[in-house]
């Protein structure tokens, strides 16, 4: 209540003197300060973005309208939440990645913490000194190949699967985040089609059409649930986790394999080169001198669990809480305001208050307006006690993993929980002046937290973040 | 909680002049580039008429939003591809690339028409299904109050072939028309209830029907279509024959 007393006080001091909000009591009627019913409404809106709630016309038309029903209703929104009953948790029960950092989970946390990955100048012409990111041993040819999105999602899937120990297959469900609908293998079709005609070819190198994968996917790896390709631009990863958190909820699954996985294609590097988005030198997250990202070919897997439907012993950690938004002002342009929400709505959907969030992996894509927006949405939601919160971007170091992204850094957080050690943001070599007063981790740190929360954003205003909690 | 069906919408458009762009290669990249920003128009429209028949509270900044399609918007990597081959990169449009993600569409009608939940764009042969699938999981445990699901599909000369997996094509080998579908879904309003039935046999798929005196139709590309038109009760069924999933609009 005291939180929801003061996410109102704070909304009003955006309208009125600061000082005049202090000798408001709670229960004080609104109107006394000279609030209409249009300022009222345009209050409500911006109390139900930041608080993720609705508020009913029936509270914000009630004659005496105060901090105190206005907080009430928001408690009362956020409470079924809270209750037992609906602070529903996932198990992940296995971890599979193939990225610049290697093969294995294992090799990813020591990369974490060496602040070393495999990069190779861009497969493309013109490069322009610029690089990508790569599994290691591999070349221009493998980068390139027209399976690739396949062989990276199977790897990771079967890296997963056999950490789970899972003993039947056929009832495992797959969600595939990806932003690879016009990628290498299109091409490669369109190519084949140009220069021989007829249809396009489905063998051997798979269909071109991107939204079959899940299905190929789903028989190789012997799965028998449904199959899902989720693409939500570079927030698809984290896109499909929440989805896979629905259905083991709703008890439609026991058990989901989730993969985040994408290519270095030629179609999608040109595009974001025409976009002014990449930076011959990498992403540097939080730093003075960051110019935009570089792109990373990865696969990451999450096999996630309904509480009480494996062995015993297995956890890896709990997925806890998803919230999301659809929200900017433009297609190209980050706003803090839909990150905020999205934020606010998974804190509230975990069924914990923010004071216990302690660890943020952010998006931190090292463009100039995104990690202003995003750090711009933490300063809203912490407010004073946002440098008490320890905050890292791991794309430093992994570049942009794109659809990989939300699952790659959500196995960042894991990781980081299980070993209760922080791992750095690479990259920086000197942090703009406007990010100074965080707590950025610039070098691996010993940190017991509970949980973690992670942001994902993608082009056109999808904003995503997850709550991780140790297990 | 009863998942209600508040609205739907329908719209279809001719891709004729679009597949005339791409075959006159280079000259038609502008026109061809255009069609991109004119079918995100049209999703929106679709949008915007079924939030226009909902009720006007109801369609918000909570209002969760799912879009299905099956090819997306791979036509902008289609002519990227053309492009990068024929001319290099300098001939990109970078207004294109906005509409390279399948979702594109729907963060661009969430802008226009201020939906602010959570979103997500779903792609391939499943798509529909499992969108309204996750829309009506949102709603029963209380956790959405309001969803659109919608669907979109702009089929390119390459993409219209025949495939196991794929759309359905014009039996008479006309051009297949583009198309675009919105349902508004909310919880406990005045309207036809849709429950998802996952996993059921071809017997359970009669009962319901028999049940509900509903008919009985096969799945796939169009279940948002037939449920957003539907004035009868309706049991649609896709998958397998020892391993159903039924949409039940009743």
């Amino acid at each position: 209540m005291a939180e929801a007393k003061a996410l109102v006080r704070a909304a009003l001091a955006t309208r009125i003197p600061s000082a005049d909000v202090e000798r408001l009591a709670d229960d004080e009627a609104l109107s006394s300060l000279g609030f209409d019913s249009v300022a009222l409404i345009a209050l409500t809106a911006e109390l139900q973005r930041s608080a993720g709630v609705g508020i009913d016309d029936e509270v914000l038309f009630a004659p005496d309208v105060s901090i105190a029903s206005l907080a009430e209703a928001i408690g009362a929104a956020l409470a079924p939440a809270v209750a037992t009953g609906r602070r529903q948790f996932v198990e992940v029960a296995g971890l599979g990645v193939v990225a610049p950092t290697g093969h294995g989970v294992s090799e990813l946390w020591q990369s974490l913490l060496s602040g070393q990955a495999h990069r190779v100048p861009a497969p493309y012409q013109p490069q322009r000194g610029h690089f990508v990111g790569a599994v290691p041993g591999s070349g221009a040819k493998e980068i390139t190949d027209p399976d690739r999105l396949f062989t990276l999602l199977y790897t990771a899937g079967e890296e997963a699967l056999g950490d789970a120990q899972t003993q039947d297959r056929k009832r495992i469900h797959l969600v595939i985040g990806t932003t690879d609908t016009g990628g290498n293998a299109l091409t490669h079709a369109l190519e084949a089609v140009r220069e021989k005609g007829g249809a396009p070819s489905s063998t051997p190198s798979g269909s071109p059409f991107a939204g079959t994968i899940a299905r190929r996917a789903g028989a190789a790896l012997g799965l028998g649930g449904s199959a899902t390709v989720i693409g939500s631009a570079s927030a698809a990863g984290a896109v499909a986790l929440g989805h896979a958190l629905e259905l083991l909820r709703a008890d439609e699954a026991d058990e989901v394999l989730v993969v985040g996985v994408d290519t270095v294609s030629r179609t999608a590097f040109h595009g974001l080169g025409s976009l002014r988005t990449l930076s011959p030198r990498g992403c540097r997250p939080f730093s003075s001198d960051r110019g935009g990202i570089a792109v990373s070919e990865a696969a990451a897997a999450i096999l996630l669990r309904r509480p009480g439907t494996g062995p015993a012993g297995r956890s890896r950690g709990r997925l806890i809480g998803y919230g999301a938004s659809s929200f900017t002002t433009h297609l190209a342009a980050p706003e803090a305001a839909g990150i905020e929400l999205a934020v606010r709505r998974a804190v509230a959907d975990a069924g914990i208050g923010l004071p216990d969030v302690s660890f943020v992996n952010a998006h931190g894509p090292g463009t100039r307006q995104g990690d202003i927006a995003e750090t711009d949405a933490l300063r809203s939601i912490f407010g004073a006690g946002l440098p008490g919160v320890a905050l890292n971007s791991s794309k430093g170091l992994l570049w942009h993993c794109q659809g990989a992204a939300g699952v790659i850094e959500s196995q960042v957080c894991l990781l980081s929980l299980a070993h209760g050690v922080l791992t750095p943001t690479t990259g920086m070599e000197s942090t703009d002046q406007r990010f100074t007063d965080l707590d950025i981790v610039t070098e691996p740190r010993e940190f017991p937290a509970r949980y973690a929360l992670s942001i994902s954003c993608g082009l056109g205003g999808i904003n995503t973040a997850l709550v991780w909690e140790r297990a | 909680m009863t998942v209600t069906r508040v609205a739907g919408a329908v719209m279809e458009f001719g891709l004729a002049e679009y597949w005339h762009a791409r075959q006159r290669g280079k000259e038609g990249w502008d026109q061809a580039s255009a069609f991109t920003r004119e079918l995100s128009d049209c999703f929106t429209a679709t949008v915007g008429k079924a939030v226009a028949q909902a009720d006007g509270h109801l369609v918000c900044m909570d209002t969760e939003f799912v879009a299905a399609t099956w090819y997306g918007t791979s036509h902008v990597g289609e002519l990227m591809h053309e492009q990068l081959r024929d001319a290099g990169p300098k001939w990109l449009n970078p207004e294109q690339f906005l509409y390279y993600s399948p979702h594109s569409l729907l963060s661009a009608a969430a802008l226009a028409l201020g939906i602010g939940g959570a979103g997500s764009t779903l792609v391939g042969p499943d798509a529909e299904l499992e969108a309204l699938a996750h829309a009506v999981r949102r709603i029963r445990s209380g956790r959405a109050t309001s969803v659109v699901v919608a669907e979109y599909e702009a089929l390119t000369p390459f993409a219209a072939v025949a495939h196991p997996d794929g759309p359905g094509l014009p039996d008479d080998g006309t051009l297949p028309t583009g198309h675009a579908t919105a349902l508004v879904l909310a919880a406990d309003k005045d309207g036809p209830a849709i429950t998802v039935r996952r996993g059921i046999d071809e017997a359970e798929a009669q009962r319901l029907a028999e049940q509900h005196g509903a008919a009985l139709s096969q799945g796939g590309p169009g279940l948002l279509r037939t449920l957003a038109e539907a004035e009868t009760p309706t049991v649609v069924l896709s998958g397998e024959c020892d391993h159903r999933d039924a949409v039940v609009l009743s």
